[in-house]
Order: C-alpha cells, then sequence, then structure tokens
C-alpha cells in the first residue's frame, strides 16, 4: 500500500475534521485527495503529536487529526509520551511508516531497523493503538478512530512513494494558511477564536 | 524554597492576563506553580517532557481560541529553540514564555546557561522582561500578554528565583 491510496481511499471518512499534515509529500497526497482551509501545514518537523494535543485539549467537542510521518514522530516521541499520559478522548493520530525520510534524501530511519513506532504507542499508554495492514483495514480504523474514544494511534506501514511521488509541491504562505484555518475552524464551531489583539484597558483591567 | 503564597500571586496574576492554557516542565523553584495550575480549575494544565513540545502544545490550543503560557527552566528555553523559530515565530503564534532564570545574577547554579540565556532570546527576536520584584508581576505579565498579541509573536518573562 501507498500513502497516497491509502489516503485516497479512506478520504471520505475524515468529513469535514480539521488535519495537521506533516512536512513532506504527506501534504500534496492529502490536500489533493482532500482539498480544504481545514487542512493545516506543519512547520516544524515532530510538531504534529504537540500541535495536535494542544488543538485537541482546547477543542475537546471535536475530532481532530493527525496526518505523520515515520521520521517526523522520531523527531518527536515527547510528543507521543504526553499523549499518552494526558489520553485525549478526540485525537487521532495517523503515522504512515514508510521507513525513510523520504523527503530529504530516502535515508533508512530507525524504523527500518529496530523500531516499533506502534510498540512505542503503547508503551507511551496511548489508549488505541492499531497497525493496519491493508486499505480496507486502514479504513475500518480510520472509522473507528471517528466512531470511539481514543486517543487513537494508527500505524500504517506504506512502500515509499518512489515514481508516484507528488511533484506538484503548492507552497501556501503559512501565515495566509494560518488565517484560513482559523477561518475555517471558526465556522465549524460557530464561534470566535482568534485573538487579533488585546485592549489592554477592555482585555485586563 | 519556593512560597506557595508567591506562586499564588503570580497565577492570579496570569489569570488576570486571560491565561487558561499553561504548558510546563517542572524546576524545583517552579514546582508550587505547577501544583497551583494542576489545581486551578480555569486553567487547563498539560505536564510536558521535553520544553520543545509545548511550543505545539500552546499553538494548538491557541488555533482552538486559549490563551497560553509555557513555563520551563532557562535549558528548557534552550530545547525550544526550532519550535519557537520554525512554528511560533514563523506562523506568528502569541504565547507567554515564563522561564525560571538559572544562572541569573546572584544565583551560582548552571553560570554557562545564565550567560547565553538573554542572548539566545534576542537573536529569537523574542522580547524579553526580567521579573525580579513580585510586586511588579501583575504588570509585567499583562504587559507581556498584551505585547505577545499585538505583535504575534512570543514573549518572555525571565523570573529570577528570589521571586518564587
Amino acid at each position: 500500500m501507498k500513502r497516497k491510496e491509502a489516503l485516497t481511499a479512506a478520504k471520505d471518512l475524515f468529513g469535514d475534521a480539521p488535519c495537521f499534515v506533516t512536512v513532506g509529500l504527506a501534504w500534496p497526497d492529502w490536500n489533493q485527495a482532500r482539498p480544504s482551509d481545514g487542512n493545516f501545514h506543519l512547520k516544524t518537523l515532530g510538531s504534529g503529536s504537540s500541535i495536535g494535543l494542544g488543538a485537541a485539549l482546547a477543542l475537546p467537542n471535536r475530532k481532530i487529526v493527525v496526518l505523520d510521518g515515520d521520521g517526523a514522530v522520531i523527531m518527536n516521541v515527547n510528543g507521543l509520551v504526553t499523549v499518552g499520559r494526558v489520553r485525549p478522548k478526540n485525537l487521532i493520530h495517523i503515522v504512515f511508516d514508510n521507513k525513510i525520510y523520504e523527503s530529504s534524501g530516502c535515508i533508512p530511519t530507525a524504523s527500518a531497523h529496530n523500531l516499533s513506532i506502534a510498540d512505542f504507542g503503547r508503551a507511551a499508554g496511548i489508549k488505541s493503538v492499531t497497525e493496519p495492514k491493508t486499505i480496507g483495514a486502514f479504513k475500518d480504523a480510520v472509522k473507528n478512530a471517528f466512531d470511539t474514544e481514543g486517543p487513537h494511534f494508527i500505524v500504517v506501514e506504506v512502500e515509499p512513494s518512489g515514481d508516484d511521488a507528488n511533484t506538484s509541491y503548492s507552497r501556501l504562505n503559512e501565515v495566509e494558511g494560518k488565517f484560513k484555518f482559523i477561518r475555517y475552524l471558526e465556522k465549524l464551531e460557530g464561534r470566535a477564536l482568534r485573538e487579533d489583539s488585546i485592549d489592554v484597558k477592555l482585555g485586563l483591567r | 524554597m519556593a512560597s506557595a503564597e508567591n506562586a499564588d500571586r503570580i497565577i492570579k496574576a496570569l489569570k488576570r492576563a486571560g491565561i487558561n492554557f499553561v504548558a510546563s516542565l517542572p524546576d524545583a523553584s517552579l514546582v508550587p506553580l505547577v501544583q497551583g495550575f494542576d489545581r486551578d480549575a480555569d486553567i487547563i494544565h498539560v505536564p510536558l517532557s521535553r520544553e520543545e513540545e509545548g511550543v505545539g502544545v500552546c499553538t494548538g490550543a491557541n488555533l482552538g481560541g486559549k490563551r497560553c503560557a509555557l513555563m520551563m527552566q532557562n535549558a528548557g528555553l534552550l530545547n525550544s529553540c526550532n519550535a519557537l523559530t520554525t512554528t511560533a515565530r514563523q506562523l506568528q503564534i502569541p504565547m507567554l514564555l515564563l522561564v525560571l532564570y538559572a544562572g541569573a545574577l546572584n544565583d551560582m547554579a548552571f553560570p554557562m546557561l545564565g550567560e547565553v540565556t538573554e542572548p539566545v532570546l534576542e537573536a529569537l527576536g523574542i522580547s524579553t522582561y526580567i521579573l525580579d520584584d513580585l510586586d511588579k508581576a501583575p504588570d509585567l505579565i499583562s504587559g507581556a500578554v498584551v505585547q505577545a498579541y499585538n505583535a504575534q509573536r512570543p514573549v518572555a518573562i525571565l523570573i529570577t528565583k528570589a521571586v518564587l
């Protein structure tokens, strides 16, 4: 299975859920499968679990999705430790494990050797950890994650993109992307979330 | 020895400035503050395992409408430099950095850490204020939060051990 195939097959199961997407080729794969202002392009490798946790705690009645990669997760395993401790019920963290740093030269990651990312998630205390092996099983895992309380950690072994690698990496200005994402959240939530500035007199005294 | 009474005054100042979300990693001097955040029903408190995560956690919570503070020792500030740069600065995310200033003047521990702290913050483009008098905490904290939002970036308060 390839990441693009899996995401394309499962896209309708995500509905309008906000998705934080890791740096790299997962971004064009997902943004082409489900084009939406609700897709947030992360900038710091590994920050997905942490930003997803913060958003999940701030918006506890909404499923929050993180689409991640093995290289990113390994860079911030602390994020898994904290998710396993705090256990936000509405966080769905999906890791596509292609066992290489695909966007930076295809050098193998630790998961190509002795690391099991799913076992790490279990050891961190994440409540629901699954390892779907087929596209059908992946769709079942995603559906289950939306239907039941988490946190959910879905680790999917995928082949490298190879010749299917997305070459159209649209680079949206990150601040514009942030504003679009916040407006999208505000529309979903039906309330204001963003504070442009704080008036010292009105806001604090 | 850090006192619960001093910590309560700082928490009161944070709440007056509208802070309702805190991510933290403890230092011995910060223990009363950590315990205070845990007890406070008005504040969501996330205990971290490495400080750099906290930049991400506060960013996600900020997108969801929370006013956030990240509390840590200055060693943790050094751990957080990449996320502060490529997430908080680059995406223009306001947050308050409450940093215990180990190695400050009159603090014998970690002199090297004390020496590099302010130059690193300056290099990151993060405005920095020093809290060395508890009576100044309300004005300094509210001023820093206002500045963080109006400038859309992190603002740091370095807390000397004497204050706690």
